[in-house]
């Protein structure tokens, strides 16, 4: 079942050769255009959102874009699908498997995704052996892409998987809906019992482990259940504090930056972070502060940083603490 | 099972953190009781709090440990070196994310 080639780079609109900063401003930039909670047009918006998402999951990683990059280099080449990650070898007897719903591209499954099989007992080689008539099908691992406000809300997801026998070739398909629940991390996996491979002789089924994956958001990363938010301040900002409206997942909010703020130093605002499941606690919000220096000065501008330093006794070397 | 009006097919619902006694989990992966306290014992599956009660994880981490023993002929050290090792590449991998 071989994916047509996606074209990430130009999903996000950047040059081959682009940077990682470059491919981070691009993905912020439409992000935020095509985020669904802005965007009038919901459905096309999400469809969009998942496609920059997926193609910024990919490019932002340096090894799977090496990865991506040698597949595109050799994608003509009839020897292109023997690069396919999860074909496993004829004499397992095992069953290819492919996802739909999980928010990734087959192309995206079948090179990207960390999908697995195991569990196949190794007695089951010969199929003629009592193991392999009565043998538990294999669990199957895949990644589910869940946006910031299904971790907000809980969601459910259609997902269905196929799976080609490896003997047969007979390909079946199983369709579900997984609940998504509120205030899931990332990385961890959802059980959902036998729906993994099919066991034989009467055995019962594997499960399938989805572990999920929570999208970039333009704005907000996430650890555990709190919540990050990197807060640009120009100097004066920092060192004379301010009251600025950053966004958080609940709407805007005010927050006060302190006199005499540092690069780095991180904001915690209680309880505006991810759900703690069905307790009603949640995680925190950060805001991490970086100080950007402005990139050109005007004469008035220049003339006040020069007397700043003809007064200040401040010196990073020496004395960072003055 | 349930259906959500727009979907007919089956939804499944986790709960958010299931856990399951020692019986059950020994029926649940067809390992014995008595095994799994062994790998209790060495440190390659973790209790949920109570020392009798397993979650999901732990059902996935005895599937790998039988998977490692089974396939791989892998003994408890290697084993647990290996269940180490990919905890730790999962806890780096996941930092990466965030930082990306």
């Amino acid at each position: 079942m071989p994916a047509s080639f996606k074209d990430y780079y130009e999903t996000l609109g950047v040059p081959r050769d682009a940077s990682s900063a470059d491919i981070k401003k691009a993905f912020r930039k439409l992000a935020r255009v095509h985020h669904p909670d802005v965007a009038k047009d919901k459905k096309t918006a999400e469809a969009k959102f998942k496609e920059i998402n997926e193609a910024n999951e990919v490019l932002s990683d340096p090894e799977k874009r090496k990865k991506y990059d040698d597949l595109g280099a050799h994608w003509d080449s009839p020897h292109h699908s023997q690069r396919q990650s999860r074909q496993e070898t004829p004499q397992d007897f095992g069953q290819e498997f492919n996802f739909g719903g999980t928010g990734f591209s087959d192309f995206f499954e079948q090179h990207f995704s960390g999908g697995s099989r195991y569990g196949f007992p190794g007695g089951a080689r010969d199929p003629s052996s009592a193991a392999a008539r009565e043998r538990r099908g294999s669990d199957i691992e895949g990644d589910i892409l869940v946006s910031l406000d299904e971790v907000m809300h809980g969601a459910v997801r259609p997902v269905s998987l196929q799976m080609a026998n490896g003997r047969s070739g007979k390909v079946e398909e199983h369709s579900f809906q997984v609940r998504i629940p509120a205030g899931v991390t990332d990385g961890k996996r959802i059980r959902v019992p036998g729906q993994g491979e099919r066991g034989s002789g009467g055995a019962p089924a594997g499960d399938l482990y989805l572990r999920v994956r929570h999208a970039a958001h333009p704005d907000f990363h996430t650890e555990g259940h709190d919540l990050y938010y990197d807060l640009d301040l120009a100097p004066w900002e920092a060192v004379l504090g301010a009251d600025l409206t950053v966004p958080t997942l609940d709407g805007s909010i005010k927050l006060r930056v302190p006199p005499g703020s540092e690069n780095g130093q991180q904001l915690r605002v209680r309880g505006l972070g991810l759900p703690k499941g069905k307790s009603g606690e949640r995680g925190d919000y950060h805001a991490t502060i970086t100080v950007h220096m402005p990139p050109k000065s005007s004469a008035g501008e220049r003339e006040l940083w020069e007397k700043l330093r003809s007064i200040s006794k401040f010196n990073p070397r020496t004395n960072p603490s003055a | 099972m349930n259906t959500t009006p727009e979907n007919d097919s089956p939804v499944y619902d986790p709960e958010h953190q299931s856990t399951y006694t020692l019986d059950v989990v020994a029926k649940i992966t067809g390992v014995s009781s008595q095994t799994i306290l062994h790998y209790q014992e060495h440190g390659l599956i973790r209790p949920s709090g109570n020392s009798r009660v397993f979650d999901d994880e732990a059902v996935r981490t005895l599937r790998r440990i039988e998977h490692l023993r089974q396939n791989c002929e892998a003994n408890l050290s290697g084993i647990k070196l290996i269940l180490d090792l990919m905890e730790e590449v999962d806890r780096l991998q996941a930092s990466l994310r965030s930082r990306r």
